[in-house]
């Protein structure tokens, strides 16, 4: 125990964090302590609105001003709190580095790379400022960017989201600290992008010999890169061990929900579309393929400027089935479901729905097709009007196609509200009282409004937490189950995907790779870039048994 | 006189804008510091005075503002509160009855500038092309000419008198009208949530009218207490020149006109009304500032 002390670089005793609001004080993190020994490798792991994020900008001070901090925070054996000025500066960046969670507006956007990376090295006076410059290509040579030299002139803007976040981790290693702070470093990135960048951050931090504290909604990426797992509920800490512990004999009921929500490809017991059917005995041969598809999309082309997006993609869904498009961003799926839900027109290519070619549609008759099409868009933030209540929002498609009047679309967002497991008191309030696991299910509703007979799930449950996710993709089941609507499902999450897809297509830089029936395609996949994006699920095994031994020896080793 | 007069309508939406940058700032203070909204108050109650005059001037006064009632050119007494003019007419209620007509121009105005730069900012900014491209041009030329001078332009072709005054101060804002909002619909036209009404069956009209146009207004409103205050200063300004009320019809401006010629025996002919002036565009302004916070503070949120 006393041995533990001595190496332990971080410690945390009785954090409480809370912020001073107009109602009052609210408490964001209620007591939690915790430690990172030296070399140690922790992963906090909670849902939005947990304390995660709050506790790491605790410890590198980056609170709102209106937050109020209690307990202490000893930081190699130092208490921070009692540090002012520039005596706290001279360790941030220095000593403990940070690395914050969004790419896009995380770096300053009329300085160069080369200046952002060299900056911490002259603050903190460990290079000149005419070798700063050298120094910085090497970090980022460091940070696995390639070119790093061509890299350094360039702006934030002309970088894509994986190459700023290793910008990000290479500006918060560049002065090798002894603690690295990333809060959820990837969740803005594709899996593929996201296991390469964990693996270059996991890398560098063993170069240089850095603890990390690493910040993530995801279970799967803490027993992956995590020696020990801290659980966060609502701002306390309900659960800590390591991986093999905490996910294989989880102690608290939070962390169960949270191993129990997580997505997997592991279908025994059933995806989340089999128990829904199942429930709504809905006869297999209900879902067997109809000899007509609803909607057939043949040959889809689309160029921006002289660059195909979408490159010849044909496919076909069946009524009351799910197709799922997967692919990283940039492979063309969110292009390709704007082509069909007629939102962009193809440069060639035809869309068949029911039998009728509507790839030419407009005015009128396009809006009648919109009847029958409707779309659930990923950030349930942006697509709700914030000036109209939710009782309008659902009602407004039913409005502007002029189905039955006032009264009657009034009392069919009322059912629909109930329908999707709103309460009926929601159907007053404005988008801005809900949360946004709430809010999707207001756009979900929207959606049926109409009673359409095809829904495009544009990424829908992506920005949402896994146990809220887990809710709305049992009702996407149920709602299918219920009412035979064929989705149009997109995601880059092949876990998701398996859990709620009969078909799947693979996109990669705007052609299908492969396509078929999604126990196929994920059993026994064809294509490498199928099997690359499968083997960069992370966690993928520790969701269907206890982590793999040789993750634990390949760290120690 | 004239120059502090001619109010440039760029030069003020361009100080609006820098100011908001602050405003931020200082709403935050804004929420501690109740002398702002004491300010807030105070102007608000000066406004509200204004427009009790400008709707009964008789609770005021009960003296004809057309009758000669006193002695000429006689000081602020009781008898007379702001003192008399060059024919002996009792100068408060001159002032007073003044007010609606003032008042009542600046309301056209603003609404000439708030509809005409509402159509112009909404169309442009949704339909953009060669739409945009013309209707921008066109708010260019607006705006390259001083604001003074084309009120001027506009009145000598529309003639004489308040409301033709009134239209062509409302003209000037027009362009800075339009340019604010359809910067704000280019940002909104873009959002999700507007793409989810096109995608839930929503016509172009319904599109613009119910999503676009709700939220990408507030900006706009924010500047109409603005505009009001520069419009009384400009039709003032036109009045004083002699292109508005004509006499013996009370209008701030024409009163200060009345008054330039006996400056150095009368000051109160030309002082008072013009104090009056400049505290409803004082407060006018104080009200814009408190309207734009609040739209931040309910942004922010």
């Amino acid at each position: 125990m006393t041995d533990e002390e001595r190496t332990e670089l971080l410690r945390v005793d009785d954090l409480r964090i809370g912020y001073r609001t107009r109602g009052g004080l609210v408490e964001a993190v209620r007591g939690i302590g915790c430690s990172v020994a030296a070399g140690g490798r922790v992963a906090v792991v909670g849902g939005s609105g947990s304390g995660k994020s709050t506790t790491a900008a605790a410890i590198v001070r980056l609170l709102a001003p209106n937050a109020a901090v209690g307990g202490t925070i000893r930081f190699d054996g130092e208490d921070l709190s009692g540090l002012r000025g520039a005596a706290f500066r001279s360790l941030l960046g220095r000593r403990i580095g940070y690395v914050p969670q969004d790419p896009t507006v995380s770096l300053n956007p009329v300085k160069t790379i080369g200046q952002q990376v060299a900056e911490v090295l002259t603050i903190h006076k460990l290079a000149d400022r005419r070798t700063a410059l050298l120094d910085a290509v090497e970090a980022l040579e460091r940070a696995g960017i390639d070119r790093p030299e061509l890299r350094a002139r360039q702006y934030p803007h002309q970088l894509s989201g994986g190459q700023r976040q290793r910008v990000l981790i290479a500006i918060a290693l560049a002065a090798r600290p002894a603690l690295v702070i990333a809060d959820e470093p990837t969740s803005a990135l594709d899996v593929t992008v996201q296991r390469r960048i964990l693996d270059q951050l996991d890398a560098l931090t063993e170069e240089v010999g850095a603890s990390t504290l690493l910040i993530t909604h995801d279970l799967g990426i803490a027993a992956e890169r995590a020696d020990r797992i801290l659980v966060l509920s609502e701002g306390a800490l309900v659960e800590e061990g390591t991986p093999d512990a905490v996910l294989g004999d989880p102690q608290h009921p939070y962390t169960r929900s949270l191993i129990a929500a997580a997505p997997s490809l592991n279908t025994t017991g059933g995806t989340f579309l089999t128990r829904a059917r199942e429930r709504h005995a809905v006869a297999p041969t209900d879902t067997a393929p109809a000899p007509e598809a609803l909607l057939r999309a043949d040959g889809l082309v689309k160029e921006f400027g002289g660059v195909r997006a979408v490159d010849d993609v044909s496919v076909a869904i069946e009524r009351r089935r799910t197709l799922a498009l997967v692919g990283e961003s940039g492979s063309g799926k969110t292009t390709t479901s704007r082509l069909i839900l007629r939102l962009e027109q193809p440069t060639a290519g035809r869309i068949v729905f029911d039998g009728e070619d509507v790839t030419a549609l407009a005015g009128g008759r396009l809006r009648q097709l919109r009847r029958r099409i409707q779309v659930v868009y990923q950030n349930p933030y942006a697509s709700l009007n914030p000036r109209l209540s939710i009782g309008d929002v659902i009602a407004e498609p039913l409005r502007s196609l002029r189905v039955g009047d006032r009264r009657s679309s009034a009392e069919r967002a009322r059912v629909l509200l109930d329908e999707v497991g709103l309460p009926a008191g929601a159907f007053d309030r404005r988008p801005a009282e809900l949360s946004g696991g709430q809010r999707q299910r207001v756009a979900i509703a929207r959606a049926l409004a109409l009673r359409p007979e095809l829904i495009v799930l544009d990424e829908a449950v992506s920005a949402l937490d896994v146990r809220v996710q887990a809710q709305i993709l049992q009702l996407l089941a149920e709602l299918q189950a219920e009412h035979g609507v064929a989705y149009l499902f997109i995601s880059h999450d092949l876990a998701v995907v398996r859990q709620i897809s009969d078909e799947v297509a693979v996109l990669r830089a705007g052609r299908v790779v492969e396509a078929g029936p999604v126990a196929t395609v994920f059993g026994d996949p064809q294509h490498p870039y199928t099997r690359d994006l499968l083997e960069a699920i992370p966690g993928r095994d520790s969701h269907s048994r206890l982590p793999d031994p040789h993750h634990s020896i390949r760290r120690t080793a | 006189m004239t120059e502090t007069l001619a109010l440039d309508r760029a030069s003020a939406s361009g100080t609006a804008a820098a100011t908001d940058a602050d405003s931020a700032a200082r709403s935050r203070r804004a929420a501690r510091g109740a002398s702002t909204v004491r300010d807030l108050v105070v102007s608000a109650v000066w406004i509200l005075v204004l427009l009790v005059a400008a709707v009964a001037p008789t609770l005021f006064t009960p003296v004809d503002p057309l009758e000669t009632t006193g002695p000429v050119r006689q000081a602020p007494s009781f008898a007379h509160l702001f003192g008399t003019d060059a024919i002996g007419r009792d100068l408060f209620s001159r002032v007073v009855h003044g007010a609606g007509l003032s008042l009542g121009a600046a309301a056209i105005a603003v609404v000439v500038g708030l509809l005409a730069g509402t159509v112009i900012g909404l169309v442009a900014g949704y339909r953009g092309g060669w739409v945009d491209a013309v209707l921008m041009r066109f708010t260019d030329v607006l705006l390259a000419i001083p604001g003074l001078l084309l009120s001027l332009a506009f009145v000598v072709a529309l003639g004489f008198g308040t409301v033709n005054v009134a239209i062509a101060v409302g003209v000037t804002s027009v362009a800075s009208n339009a340019r604010v909002l359809r910067s704000e619909v280019l940002r909104v036209r873009s959002s999700v949530y507007v793409e989810a009404a096109v995608a839930g069956g929503a016509g172009r009209l319904r599109v613009l009218l119910r999503h676009v146009l709700p939220n990408s207004i507030s900006p706009l409103l924010a500047l109409v207490a603005l505009d009001f205050s520069s419009a009384i200063l400009a039709i003032s300004a036109l009045s004083f020149l002699g292109y508005g009320a004509q006499p013996p019809t009370p209008e701030w401006g024409a009163l200060v006109a009345n008054g330039r010629d006996f400056l150095a025996t009368a000051w109160w002919m030309t002082t008072i009304p013009g104090l009056v002036i400049a505290l409803t565009v004082l407060a006018g302004n104080r009200i814009s500032r408190g309207l734009s916070n609040l739209g931040t503070a309910g942004g922010a949120r």
